[in-house]
């Protein structure tokens, strides 16, 4: 099954860029995909090339300073958000005390970009299951720290629904050395270790919060850029929409019978675009699936910022937009905790509007849904609803 | 102590040093109080058999007129105890490869592969590993006292520094073979490895340092070794098929299997086994070598691995062996190709056969340790 995510903004090609949509292909064709796909095949339109580049490379931003946070900082902030702010020497046995899911999700989530593979994505479906089949179990009280906590999180996963196949080799097979899958999980959690004086609320963290204040330069300079030249003179699509819809045809001519389905996923100002390329630049294009993640689709609409937004909408016989004809199903995915994450039902008609809690701060919200197995995992129970025969 | 044997003879002999460890007390469900963190390691079934198939081989199977079999150290642990034949026949219990006993044993084999210049030393290590800088080698109570212990590697050793200790020793054949994972994880990175005590001390000055000192790893670096639970080990098996068979060459009339041909016979062997089903692996050889030392001398002209495929054979098609042209078939490998199976060494006319039309015919292939290999037109 093609599946095609559009990215939102304040994304530029890198390493680090590269490794993390690696990542996210893995756990949308191991999890979200789980079977709907005979061959899912994720595909990532990469427009940041062609968004806001600064002239003067962001020299007006007060500090000068935008760069993106060192990993350490990141952990940090990841760790902050997680724990809630608590400090303790052993925050991931804290939060899976609290919340067992939440505490799967933030391992894998540490789980360094390029370490992560399918069968990593296999095993944060498989622990995601367990967590939230066992959200108290009860070894939680025999273990009293966090090495403890994943030693015994491996063996109860490993030991869990003998229906699920590991990853890994068949057990007929031994090998001597460690179980390389866990090995990575372990190493993802290890890079709590490293963080300046523990996590919360260190000064550590207010320095890692005050650099958010230069990504917004980009943020909002790829916004503009988007609106004010996504089309050109002659009324056709300009660069970024191009890139979206050669993508969307791709996806739809990759289509085959084991496969018929095609899905587009949009982050944040990602699924802005996809329906600007749905409702004005391609409306013949269809799609079986739309899922709109942390996005602002219903605050665009609420301001006709669209190609295809009417100023007659809403009135007394059309109260709202009609979701459009080329669009099968429409799940739209937000966060409270997510500023930039906005409702759709209130605007358009028919919208699946789900909540999912990303357990982080506004600060962290917007960026961590897609690194979750617990995402994946809701993400696949709505798709299989409308998707599956 | 487990001396399984000790001739005592003067002159050469070959000593050697083996160790199993499959039971360990403070990794996964093992019998002590479990690491907080055990790095995922397991229990294994493998080893202990592996390291007995060895021995047993070193006892009933080498053969080396120059430098025969004078010691044997053994230490094995294993959910339940090992027993291995000794000298006079009787079976005596193993003991298991505690830190103390490996090096008890290690001191014994030291001082005995030390008597005499033209003795052989061969050391086998199979278990868990884990690489950092060096190689660690686990014992069965690594981990001691369980929880979180002071020091860590206590109970482990350092395999490389081990090996350039063994540069002390006066034997001038040493082999090394370590049948274990040397995956580079990310928990041991957090540790500099200091407090990996080496088995014999390296020494700067006073070194053998003209010995034929072979290594050959299960594993690459960062890689896996694997066996069938409860069963001897891929490269085990390899390597005791790899010295009897194509880890040998013909030298000074005699089929005698060194320091210079042992290692690529196991790592075919290995490369051979890769096949669909099977967890891949890849043996590596490594260490010093300023001559050539034999470990083993077959008795006859050694079994190789063969391999024959082609494109284009119907799969009701044959392959004949024959000694000549006009003789008939020694062998035949009858299924569809590819054939794989092992011959004597020797030269050979091969007929690939569909029924009674020849389809390949190759008159005078030679079949030479570490493997023939073809692919028939």
């Amino acid at each position: 099954m093609p599946l095609v995510f559009v990215h939102g903004v304040n994304t530029r090609d890198s390493d680090g860029h590269r490794d993390s949509v690696a990542k996210r292909a893995n756990l949308f064709a191991r999890v979200a995909l789980r079977g709907l796909a005979e061959n899912p095949s994720i595909t990532d339109p990469y427009w940041g090339g062609d968004a806001a580049r600064p002239a003067w490379g962001n020299a007006s931003v007060p500090d000068g300073d935008y760069e993106s946070f060192g990993i350490d900082d990141q952990t940090a902030v990841l760790v902050l958000e997680a724990t809630g702010g608590i400090e303790d020497e052993n925050p991931l046995l804290r939060l899976a005390r609290r919340s067992l899911p939440e505490a799967v999700d933030l391992l894998w989530t540490l789980i360094p970009e390029d370490r992560s593979d399918a069968e990593v994505a296999e095993l944060g479906a498989k622990t995601v299951a367990y967590a939230e089949s066992h959200p108290a179990p009860g070894w939680l009280a025999e273990v009293s720290n966090d090495a403890q906590f994943l030693t015994r999180l491996e063996l109860e996963v490993d030991a869990w629904d003998p229906a699920v196949v590991s990853p890994g080799e068949p057990d007929t097979w031994e090998s001597f050395g460690v179980a390389e899958v866990w090995d990575r999980v372990r190493e993802g959690a290890g890079r709590l270790l490293g963080l300046p004086g523990r996590a919360a609320g260190s000064v550590a963290i207010a320095a890692a919060r005050a650099k958010i204040h230069g990504t917004l330069s980009l943020f909002i300079g790829d916004i503009l850029v988007y609106l004010n030249r996504r089309t050109t003179a002659d009324g056709s699509p300009g660069a970024i929409p191009s890139i979206v819809i050669s993508a969307l045809e791709e996806a739809r001519a990759a289509v085959t019978p084991a496969d018929p389905h095609v899905v587009a996923v949009g982050h944040s100002m990602g699924g802005n675009i996809l329906y600007d390329a749905l409702t004005h630049y391609r409306p013949d294009l269809r799609l079986d699936a739309l899922v709109t993640v942390g996005s602002q689709v219903g605050v665009f609409e609420e301001l006709k910022l669209f190609k295809a937004s009417r100023s007659d909408i809403p009135s007394r016989t059309a109260p709202k937009v009609r979701t459009p004809p080329n669009v099968g199903h429409w799940i739209n995915v937000f966060d409270r905790q997510d500023l930039l994450s906005f409702a759709g039902a209130a605007v358009f008609d028919p919208v699946l509007d789900f909540e999912y809690s990303t357990g982080a701060t506004v600060f962290g919200a917007h960026t961590r849904y897609f690194e979750r197995p617990s995402f994946h995992r809701r993400l696949n129970e709505r798709l299989t609803d409308v998707l599956a025969p | 102590m487990t001396t399984v044997l000790d001739t005592a003879a003067p002159g050469p002999g070959t000593h050697a040093l083996v160790i199993g460890v499959g039971a360990y007390d403070h990794l996964v469900g093992g019998r002590g109080t479990l690491l907080d963190n055990p790095f995922g390691l397991k229990q294994l079934g493998s080893p202990p058999r592996s390291a007995l198939a060895f021995a047993e081989w070193l006892l009933g199977g080498l053969a080396n007129d120059v430098a025969p079999l004078a010691s044997l150290e053994v230490v094995i642990s294993a959910r339940t105890p090992v027993t291995i034949a000794d000298s006079g026949g009787q079976r005596v219990e193993v003991e298991p490869a505690t830190m103390a006993n490996i090096r008890a044993a290690t001191e014994r084999w030291f001082a005995r592969a030390d008597s005499h210049d033209d003795n052989v030393a061969v050391f086998y290590h199979c278990g868990h590993g884990l690489e950092s800088s060096d190689l660690a080698l686990l014992a069965q109570d690594f981990g001691a006292p369980g929880g979180d212990p002071v020091q860590l590697w206590a109970n482990a050793y350092n395999f490389h520094r081990t090996y350039r200790g063994m540069a002390k020793c006066k034997a001038k054949g040493q082999f090394f073979f370590v049948d274990a994972c040397r995956q580079v994880s990310a928990d041991v990175l957090e540790f500099d490895g200091r407090d990996l005590a080496a088995l014999i001390a390296p020494k700067l000055r006073g070194q053998n340092s003209t010995r034929n000192a072979p290594i050959l790893y299960a594993s690459a670096r960062a890689a896996r070794a694997f066996a069938r639970t409860d069963s001897v080990s891929r490269f085990t098996s390899a390597l005791i098929e790899a010295l009897d068979s194509n880890g040998a060459e013909r030298q000074q009339g005699r089929w005698q299997v060194s320091n210079a041909t042992l290692g690529r016979g196991v790592i075919k062997r290995i490369e051979l086994g890769n096949v669909k089903g099977v967890p891949s692996q890849d043996c590596v050889s490594d260490g010093e070598s300023a001559g050539t030392t034999t470990i083993h001398v077959l008795a006859d002209a050694p079994r190789v691995p063969v391999i024959v495929s082609g494109k284009t054979l119907p799969a009701t098609a044959a392959l004949e062996f024959r000694r000549s042209v006009s003789a008939p078939p020694d062998l035949t490998a009858a299924g569809p190709a590819p054939w794989r199976l092992d011959v004597q060494a020797g030269t050979y006319a091969l007929w690939a056969l569909d029924g009674q039309q020849l389809i390949a015919d190759l008159t005078e292939e030679w079949i030479m340790p570490p493997a023939y290999e073809r692919e028939l037109p």
